[in-house]
């Protein structure tokens, strides 16, 4: 897995958050922390927004038990790690299913 | 005074938000806050054996559901309104109060097949509830889960509350709490603003003692003694996060910004914070751009919630009496998009 998600999830992840963050996000750094960049924009209910809205872009499901969900969606970098972990498990284990 | 600290006696204040001038702020008296503690233990809670509350304690229904009450009924609380991601833990057969935001539900959503495995009583309130909240209601009937709204304001407190069915026939009637009274305004069976009096309603900083009755921005019809059904709101104030938009407002803002700019704001369902609303705007002789809208709402109403979406549209279509007529104004999705289907309505309630 990338370090910090491939460039193409790293700019789907910012299409995914911009109609609830902005078009800032489209160019906030990927690594800062979205609640330090975006104050009160990125609140706990706009944060729940985002991980529905990363979750339908991608595909995927956030499971709120097994995975950090804070830690994972703290950033466009982070979260953009995340997804490509899930879509490369997922094809691991179609390949093996 | 620190939140969950009511060691002192003094009154404890609450601001109402407003959407211009400084916030009212509310003062209750700390044996208000456990009178109210005590009643809705009595009407609603009933034997839990823990707390977990996602409502914060700065606000009244945080503060009481989720500091006075625990105290009240001798039981520990978790706080986890900071934390909105983390699932309650539930340790199978025992009895746990959560305490729900509209977001909270689709946590629980997501979480459902743990809600079997303990009794839950699960209080919502301050918003309509969301999909999310009549999804895991309908999952979990016949299981020990219970649901109960509870209707109140900062000013009144809680004044009524009813049990939420899966998939009612009707939407269930509110019963008041034991110690309010519904104040009659008009003639039986005839709706009318919900106008209450009792011994919690909060006072102004300005006042020195609380008044005697309260009108709410709700229409009800009453029904029976001590029951109502909520019709809806009185005006066109919504609730987004706890902060009170008027959208009336709204429009005089964008108005004065951009004159001769036809404007209107229509309130929304939302998945999330249960009520939101959408701006349309017919280009006037000056080009506006959306960003510049949200930019006048931003420092208008600083705080307040922008728009979900700021939509251009050719005109705003009306009737022949100058009623906007919302059927005709292009639907768009929860991101502000236009969605891919149209709009279904899964949750169509009052409240």
């Amino acid at each position: 897995m990338s370090e910090s998600g491939t460039p193409e999830t790293v700019t789907r992840v910012r299409e995914a958050l911009s109609p609830y963050l902005g078009d800032e996000v489209a160019t906030v750094d990927a690594g800062r922390d979205l609640a330090e960049a975006f104050g009160e924009r990125y609140d706990s209910l706009t944060a729940m927004e985002c991980v529905t809205a990363v979750e339908a872009a991608f595909g995927i499901e956030v499971d709120f038990v097994a995975h950090d969900v804070r830690h994972w969606f703290a950033s466009v970098e982070r979260i953009a790690r995340f997804v490509d972990g899930e879509l490369e498990d997922r094809v691991r284990l179609g390949s093996h299913g | 005074m620190r939140p969950g600290d009511d060691g002192a006696e003094a009154d404890v204040p609450f601001a109402t938000s407003g959407q211009s001038g400084a916030p009212v702020v509310w003062l209750r008296s700390v044996a208000q806050l456990r009178a109210e503690a005590a009643v809705v233990a009595d009407a609603v809670v009933g034997d839990v054996d823990r707390v977990v509350t996602y409502a914060p304690p700065l606000h009244l229904y945080g503060r009481v559901f989720g500091a006075v009450l625990p105290r009240h009924l001798g039981v520990p609380v978790r706080q986890l309104w900071d934390s909105p991601f983390t699932p309650p833990d539930l340790a199978p057969g025992s009895r746990t109060l959560v305490v729900c935001l509209p977001s909270t539900w689709e946590l629980l959503d997501r979480v459902v097949d743990r809600l079997r495995t303990a009794t839950v009583v699960a209080v919502h309130s301050t918003a309509p509830l969301p999909p999310s909240a009549h999804r895991v209601i309908a999952a979990l009937a016949g299981s020990a889960f219970r649901a109960v709204e509870i209707l109140g304001s900062t000013e009144t407190g809680a004044v009524a509350h009813r049990t939420l069915a899966p998939r009612p026939a009707l939407p269930a009637l509110w019963t008041l709490f034991p110690d309010c009274s519904l104040i009659r305004t008009a003639g039986p069976g005839d709706e009318q603003p919900l106008r209450v009096a009792g011994p919690r309603l909060a006072r102004v900083r300005e006042a020195a003692v609380p008044p005697a009755a309260l009108t709410l921005d709700d229409l009800v019809r009453p029904v029976g003694e001590r029951s109502f059904e909520l019709l809806g709101r009185a005006s066109r104030m919504i609730k987004i996060n706890g902060r009170r938009v008027d959208l009336a407002e709204v429009e005089r803002a964008v108005r004065e910004a951009f004159p001769r700019t036809d404007i209107v704001c229509v309130p929304r369902r939302d998945r999330m914070r249960a009520e939101h609303y959408d701006l349309y705007y017919a280009q006037g002789p000056v080009e506006v751009r959306a960003a510049e809208v949200r930019d006048v709402l931003a420092a208008a109403f600083p705080g307040v919630p922008v728009p979900r979406a700021v939509r251009r549209v050719p005109e705003i279509p009306r009737s022949v009496a100058g009623k906007v007529r919302v059927d005709r104004l292009p639907a768009l999705g929860e991101s502000g998009r236009p969605p891919r289907t149209a709009p279904g309505g899964a949750d169509g309630r009052a409240h």
